[in-house]
């Protein structure tokens, strides 16, 4: 017959509860990893793919396609296996240092990390300074626009160091959940084959195809998705009165619009709406019960273009925003978000306090990055020519717009 | 369907109804002369040196499905085949045999000598059927139904050229096939582009009827064991699933390398009017240096498995086999009739929800499709030249639970007439 135990209940529960305490403490390290984290951008995460040799190549090779491999992917302990890696991007694909797209789901149906099914790694080679696009962004979410989320990682690729890339959040379905509240709406990329300013296109649906590429409901048809858009093109080039601010703002969100082009102007955007080549890195997002689009902002690398860049830079040349402008209360709109864009950018040396937090953040990393297509005094001087941006660029839009005001 | 081949069915019923009654000793071989005689085939003989028979075969399918056809314009009647050859002997160790299909731009088909100077030592070379699978080795007429099974089409290996050892011994219980091949065989070779195929072919069978001598209803059956082995290379294989029709149901996106193993056994039993059949095979491929890293993964696996059934329900009686009945039709009888039954399923890969299962090219574990296929048919023997075979095909392919994969149910109806001499 067995005597009392000396170890009783409570010291029994509390032996359980501290195995338990012990044996999950790694489990809810693991699970306390947010996309938060992921897009924490105080630090310099590090991102490790696994690709086999031959596919690497075969990524390399073809560099100017959209040929997906497979990879295992990984950040800090957790690992997503059979993830589709792709090369991406327009100006900036290269072969030593690619741009690439992780779809989690490519392979494996419904597989996420951390609830999304993508992330865009941007190889940053078109910005010397590597902090454009991320300062761009910050600015565009202080102006209460949405903007993707993004973060600084180092990627090795078979253990081997690829250089400094950027963490974007895609412009996706978990991107218009966040932004909008829902998903179900048309989303469509600007599709940069020719220039295009805002011209009417024809009756021809296809014709807008070539221009704005379908992200989701790719398989409806095209009268569903681009009549809307045809339309809106349609009405922009009609006389300019009270009836075009109506029937034009009904396919689009005119004060978003010039409240867009005006953070864009004040970063001397060379790239987007008003870019050289015509309108370009943008998405349209049309919501699921109306004909209205709104833009969503993609890659800034060639944001910060010049100091003195005037306001009107190159508006008369677009279409749309120029008779947008027309309006007297949309141009105020438009001086105002600039004000906004240049006061919010001065106060407290906000503007160039986040050059150099992200400059420094990267600095080493950047160092390291042998496959950059510059050298470290380029990109040294690129860094120093966006501080003297932010301290001068500010005073120079206000001057403007004060001017502007003043002439009227 | 073009005037040439009316003209052809035309001809070909008109000779073999004249062949029909004419006495099988019509023309006897004279010595030191040539001899021309019709019984089975037309054939050739020169003083017992030389015999040649001609063979030929005209097949025209109708088909119809719910499912897309791969060749073919669905319900239309599509002379599928023109096959025509020649097989014979040269004295009395040599024989041969040369088919090729009219119109095909890979015409030859059996292009083989075969030297026997015992029964349980024969070598045979040329280009003839890989010795695996029991199905896909028996001839396109003696089948029992319109298709052989996917199981046998997608997995067996098919023709190649090569040179093998054979014979029966054992008093012929034991039959056995071993020889090197060129390659691993015509069906699992790509028709075009760049999938990978097995290099050189080692394969083997060894078939036992082990109740040969006795008196019983045993004395049918048969069983065999079947292999191949081949080095194959770094690529995505050309064996895939395809359905009874053609259409693909996983295009094995998968890389492989190392070497491809090929495992059969079949066991077949035929006492009297009724038969029964079985077998299964499995191919795997190894995937060496295949993962992210470059380390091996596990081998990619295609399995399949047929079991068919026939009964001669009718004209059997004093019958050689079924497709030479003892009454032919407008000869006092109307033929024979059998009918057959076939349940089959062809896998790729990993179809369980386990483990995390991919359609990655470099997963460990593949999520792969099947097919399970039940074929009804009935076959009526008019002659020993002229067959009318009627299929119904129920395929079901993948399942809707595993939602990234193509998944379908389909009914199919096929069929054919032949005309072979």
């Amino acid at each position: 017959m067995c005597g009392a135990s000396p170890y009783g209940l409570p010291f029994r529960i509390g032996l359980v509860v501290i195995v338990w305490t012990v044996s999950t403490a790694g489990d809810r390290v693991a699970s306390a990893q947010t996309v938060e984290e992921l897009f924490d951008d105080g630090t310099v995460h590090e991102v490790r793919l696994s690709i086999n040799e031959r596919d690497l190549h075969e990524l390399r090779e073809r560099y100017l396609e959209n040929v997906y491999v497979p990879a295992d992917f990984q950040w800090r302990d957790q690992r997503v296996r059979n993830v589709g890696v792709r090369s991406r991007g327009l100006a900036s694909r290269s072969a030593s240092k690619p741009g690439l797209r992780i779809d989690f789901n490519r392979y494996t149906s419904g597989q996420t990390f951390l609830g999304l099914a993508s992330l865009v790694l941007d190889n940053l080679v078109t910005d010397p300074s590597l902090v454009r696009e991320r300062v761009s962004m910050a600015l565009f979410k202080r102006l209460r626009q949405p903007a993707s989320r993004e973060s600084f990682t180092r990627l090795y690729i078979n253990s081997v160091y690829q250089g400094i890339y950027a963490i974007v959040e895609p412009v996706d379905g978990d991107f218009l959940v966040r932004a909008f509240g829902e998903k179900s709406g048309y989303l469509f990329e600007r599709h940069f084959l020719e220039p295009y300013l805002g011209a009417d296109l024809g009756n021809e649906l296809t014709a807008y195809r070539r221009v704005f590429e379908p992200r989701n409901h790719e398989l409806e048809a095209d009268t569903v998705l681009y009549s809307p858009i045809r339309d809106l093109f349609h009405e922009v080039n009609q006389p300019v009165d009270t009836v075009w601010r109506e029937r034009v703002g009904r396919y689009i969100d005119l004060p978003q619009l010039v409240t867009y082009v005006a953070i864009e102007t004040f970063l001397s955007e060379a790239d987007g709406v008003l870019g050289l080549a015509g309108m370009a890195n943008f998405y349209l997002y049309r919501g699921p019960s109306s004909d209205q689009h709104r833009l969503i902002v993609w890659d800034r690398d060639h944001a910060f273009a010049a100091v003195d860049s005037p306001i009107f830079l190159r508006v008369e040349e677009n279409v749309l925003f120029s008779r947008a402008l027309a309006f007297g209360d949309l141009r105020a709109l438009y001086l105002d978000v600039l004000e906004q864009c240049a006061r919010s950018a001065a106060a407290n040396g906000w503007l160039e306090g986040e050059i150099v937090r992200l400059s420094t953040l990267i600095d080493v990393a950047a160092r390291e990055d042998v496959r950059k297509p510059y050298d470290d005094e380029t990109h040294q001087m690129a860094v120093e020519f966006l501080k003297q941006f932010a301290r001068q660029r500010p005073s120079f839009v206000l001057r403007e717009i004060a001017r502007e005001r003043g002439g009227r | 369907m073009k005037c040439i081949d009316v003209a052809a069915i035309v001809l070909l019923v008109a000779m073999p109804a004249t062949a029909q009654e004419a006495p099988a000793d019509a023309a006897a071989p004279r010595d030191g002369g040539w001899s021309v005689r019709w019984d089975d085939h037309p054939e050739v003989e020169w003083s017992g040196r030389l015999r040649v028979e001609f063979r030929a075969r005209l097949q025209g399918d109708s088909r119809a499905s719910r499912a897309a056809v791969e060749r073919g314009d669905g319900d239309r009647f599509d002379v599928g085949r023109r096959r025509i050859g020649v097989d014979g002997a040269i004295g009395r160790a040599v024989d041969f045999q040369i088919e090729g299909e009219i119109e095909k731009t890979n015409p030859w088909r059996d292009v083989y000598a075969n030297y026997r100077p015992l029964r349980g030592a024969q070598v045979q070379a040329g280009q003839f059927k890989i010795p695996f699978g029991l199905e896909e080795t028996t001839s396109g007429g003696n089948l029992d139904f319109i298709y052989r099974s996917i199981v046998s089409t997608r997995l067996a290996p098919g023709r190649d050229g090569g040179v093998m050892l054979h014979g029966r011994v054992a008093r012929r219980t034991v039959g056995y096939e071993m020889g090197v091949f060129a390659h691993d065989g015509d069906n699992a070779r790509p028709k075009g582009g760049t999938r990978v195929f097995g290099g050189r072919t080692l394969a083997g069978r060894v078939t036992v009827e082990p109740f040969r001598h006795s008196k019983s209803t045993m004395s049918h059956v048969e069983v065999g064991v079947a292999f191949t082995r081949s080095p194959l290379p770094e690529g995505f294989p050309a064996v895939r699933g395809k359905s009874v029709l053609g259409v693909s149901f996983f295009d094995s996106d998968v890389w492989v390398e190392g070497n491809r193993r090929r495992d059969g056994v079949h066991v077949r039993w035929r006492p009297g009017p009724f038969s029964v059949a079985s077998e299964y095979i499995r191919v795997s491929d190894d995937r060496r240096g295949q993962s992210q890293e470059g380390t091996n993964l596990p081998p990619f696996l295609a399995r399949g498995w047929y079991v068919s059934g026939t009964w001669v329900v009718a004209g059997a009686a004093g019958a050689a086999s079924a497709d030479q009945p003892a009454r032919p039709l407008f000869q006092g009888g109307f033929g024979s009739i059998q009918v057959a039954m076939r349940l089959e399923r062809l896998s790729f890969g990993n179809v369980a929800e386990t483990d995390s299962p991919s359609t990655s090219p470099r997963a460990d574990v593949v999520l792969g499709n099947r097919e399970i296929a039940m074929t009804t048919g009935a076959t009526w023997h008019l002659n020993r030249w002229i067959t009318l075979e009627g299929n119904v095909i129920r395929e079901r392919i993948g399942g809707a639970t595993v939602g990234s994969v193509p998944h379908l149910r389909v009914w199919s109806r096929l069929i054919r007439f032949q005309l072979a001499i």
